[in-house]
């Protein structure tokens, strides 16, 4: 090969090199990058305390009228029990068991009105919260300067970096 | 809200369901003044609480009326030698209306105080009744009380005790006593007697 041939065979092969190459080859992936001048976040906004008390007192409300109503259908149900009967006779239809009767009646109205008041109470308590729903805020926090921290330590020192915001 | 409210109505559902005692056909004894349970009728012919399509009149049933005419000392119904806890005799009768009066004559035996007691099983479901001892000139020697209000077999017990003396003759009355009637629909009821 004369001295011609090898130079087109050198800028050739380079050429071949250069196109090789991948496209981002030039990124320095260990070079210093610039430090982060913000922190963004959300932040959930409060109730007030208006809203906080309508909706614990809907809660709260709610739970104890379904504690009321659920008394009043253990004891009706009770009382159902006390003069149910199915085939054997049990006795005499005396007043006593009328006024059992009657209650296992009434304490069943007053069931089906507690839980009743319950539901209303704890339907108001969710909308209420889905209503007053405060939203959120975005808050951005920017950084200063990096101050550099060197520790000594035996055998070498520890660098570290300080930002305060 | 939509889950509280369903779960809400389910709880609510069930309670309705739990308040309704079940009670079945016949299996309990009419009340005072034929009392019984919301959907059940008085049948008066076993003093039951029975579906209003069962419920049959009252009656006297087979023997009630047997002695009849009984309605004075005079026609009176022999029941013969009873006292002294030594000889004992069940009598059935019936009161058929707010009117009628039942008579016994009886006598107590020799060798004894003499002491008769008598014990009356009515219906509490139909007009109540009471029961006398007296002596053979009808003079009242002892009145009953109630001694028990209701038993187990829907009748109330009323009972009456006195001292008659050996081998007398002696009447027993039964007629209606103070208490409620069904304002005169149910002024009737049938009874039977334990004497000794």
């Amino acid at each position: 090969m004369s001295a011609g041939n090898l130079g087109i065979a050198l800028v050739a092969a380079a050429g071949v090199a250069v196109a090789a190459v991948p496209a981002r080859a030039d990124t320095d992936y260990f070079g210093a990058k610039p430090a982060p001048t913000e922190i963004k976040y959300r932040k959930a906004r409060s109730r007030t305390a208006g809203q906080k008390l309508t909706i614990g007192g809907l809660a709260a409300g709610g739970v104890l009228a379904g504690a009321v109503g659920l008394y009043f259908h253990l004891d009706s149900r009770d009382a159902a029990d006390e003069l149910s009967a199915d085939a054997e006779i049990v006795g005499t239809w005396t007043a006593d068991r009328q006024a059992t009767y009657d209650r296992a009646g009434s304490s069943g109205i007053k069931a089906i009105v507690g839980y009743s008041v319950g539901a209303l109470l704890l339907g108001g308590a969710v909308v209420a919260l889905w209503k007053t729903e405060p939203g959120e805020d975005e808050v951005v926090l920017t950084t200063r300067r990096a101050a550099p921290t060197l520790e000594p330590v035996a055998g070498g020192a520890v660098v570290g970096g300080v930002w305060p915001w | 809200m939509v889950r509280a409210t369903g779960t809400a109505l389910a709880l609510a559902l069930l309670g309705l369901a739990a308040c309704d005692p079940d009670i079945g056909s016949g299996t309990y004894y009419c009340g005072p003044e034929r009392a019984c349970p919301e959907d059940l009728r008085c049948d008066e012919a076993t003093a039951r609480c029975v579906f209003p399509q069962l419920v049959d009149v009252f009656d006297c049933g087979p023997d009630g009326n047997v002695n009849e005419p009984d309605d004075a000392a005079a026609e009176a119904h022999d029941v013969g030698t009873i006292g002294c806890d030594r000889l004992e005799s069940v009598q059935v009768g019936c009161v058929d209306n707010a009117g009628d009066v039942d008579y016994l004559r009886g006598v107590t035996p020799a060798g004894c105080a003499g002491e008769v007691t008598i014990e009356l099983f009515a219906p509490v479901a139909f007009m109540p009744l009471t029961i006398e001892i007296l002596d053979e000139g009808g003079a009242v020697l002892a009145t009953g009380a109630v001694c028990t209000e209701v038993d187990d077999d829907g009748e109330q017990r009323v009972c009456v005790s006195a001292e008659v003396g050996a081998a007398t003759p002696y009447l027993v009355r039964i007629q209606r006593a103070d208490g409620g009637d069904c304002g005169g629909a149910c002024a009737y009821n049938r009874y039977h007697l334990t004497m000794y």
